[in-house]
């Protein structure tokens, strides 16, 4: 009799240790997808608003380092939308081109040949517009969909 | 006496276990919480850095005179003179409704030089630190009297 009581005591101690270590193991997992889940999310996130962002900014750069309403200029070319900057003999354009924005340097008044131009950051379209005030409003989309858009003004004349 | 003795131990190991994996939890837990703050921080001060530069440009453009802002960028004015603005994650200017941050501008008008303070609050809450704040002026080079004038 005795011996029946401590075998179903072994089997219920060994029965409780078992569930939670089931409890403990389940917890545990769910914790670290959880924390799997934000950090996947966080990395996505950044990296993306990174791309929009950073687009964002270089254009702001590349516009206040050429800020002079003569050297600047948003020109058609073939359907691409150019952002053109003129610097001494040579000119810089930037433009949206097969899901990049992209940078090519070039002589001034050669014909631009975007197939050789450097891409710069990937985007999911990169809009430019020249406003009727002598501002410009660059709005670019990165990959998850969301906006960043700047306006900018030129402050100098030649 | 042994028997007894043998439980509690097996009772007091359990609940050391259980106690170190709720600090475990709890501290993964505050970890994951801070980075998805600190990455809502960083997207929410890129946003603001970008709107707070539109405006500034466009106080240039406007040659220092907030009625050119008012106009563009649809401001109620305020009792106090200030003006309020309202913009979405996007950076589009929206009504209050819609919109996830509140941009406060006031001016200071300081002989020749025309000044804005440009503030940006999180519209979760607008008396919290603001997330940005950029001042910007416009030198006005001798024309003060035509632009009161008109």
């Amino acid at each position: 009799m005795k011996y029946k009581l401590n075998k179903k005591k072994y089997l219920i101690d060994w029965l409780f240790t078992l569930a939670l270590f089931c409890v403990f193991s389940t917890t545990a997992l769910l914790v670290m997808l959880t924390g799997t889940d934000i950090y996947k999310k966080i990395t996505i996130n950044t990296e993306n608003s990174f791309s929009g962002r950073t687009a964002i900014s270089f254009i702001a750069k590349q516009v206040r380092q050429n800020d002079n309403s003569d050297s600047i200029s948003v020109v058609d070319f073939d359907g691409i939308q150019t952002l053109k900057l003129d610097d001494g003999e040579f000119s810089t354009y930037i433009y949206y081109k097969d899901g990049f924005l992209s940078e090519l340097f070039s002589l001034k008044g050669a014909d631009p040949l975007f197939v050789s131009g450097q891409p710069l950051v990937a985007l999911d379209s990169f809009e430019m517009e020249q406003n009727s005030d002598g501002t410009y409003t660059f709005t670019a989309q990165d990959n998850t969909g969301a906006f960043s858009t700047i306006t900018l003004v030129i402050n100098s004349t030649s | 006496m042994a028997q007894k003795s043998k439980s509690a131990l097996f009772l007091i190991e359990m609940i050391i276990s259980i106690l170190f994996f709720i600090i475990s939890t709890a501290i993964c837990m505050q970890v994951f919480v801070t980075a998805h703050l600190i990455s809502k921080k960083s997207v929410d001060l890129s946003t603001s850095i970008f709107q707070a530069q539109t405006v500034a440009s466009l106080y240039s453009a406007g040659k220092g005179d907030i009625a050119f802002l008012v106009d563009k960028l649809q401001y109620n004015e305020n009792a106090d003179g200030t003006y309020t603005s309202y913009f979405d994650a996007n950076g589009v200017f929206t009504n209050k409704e819609n919109s996830l941050y509140q941009l406060d501008i006031e001016e200071t008008d300081n002989s020749n030089l025309n000044t804005i303070s440009i503030e940006i609050h999180s519209n979760d809450n607008v008396n919290a630190d603001p997330i940005y704040i950029l001042q910007s002026s416009y030198y006005l080079q001798n024309t003060k009297e035509v632009i009161d004038n008109e």
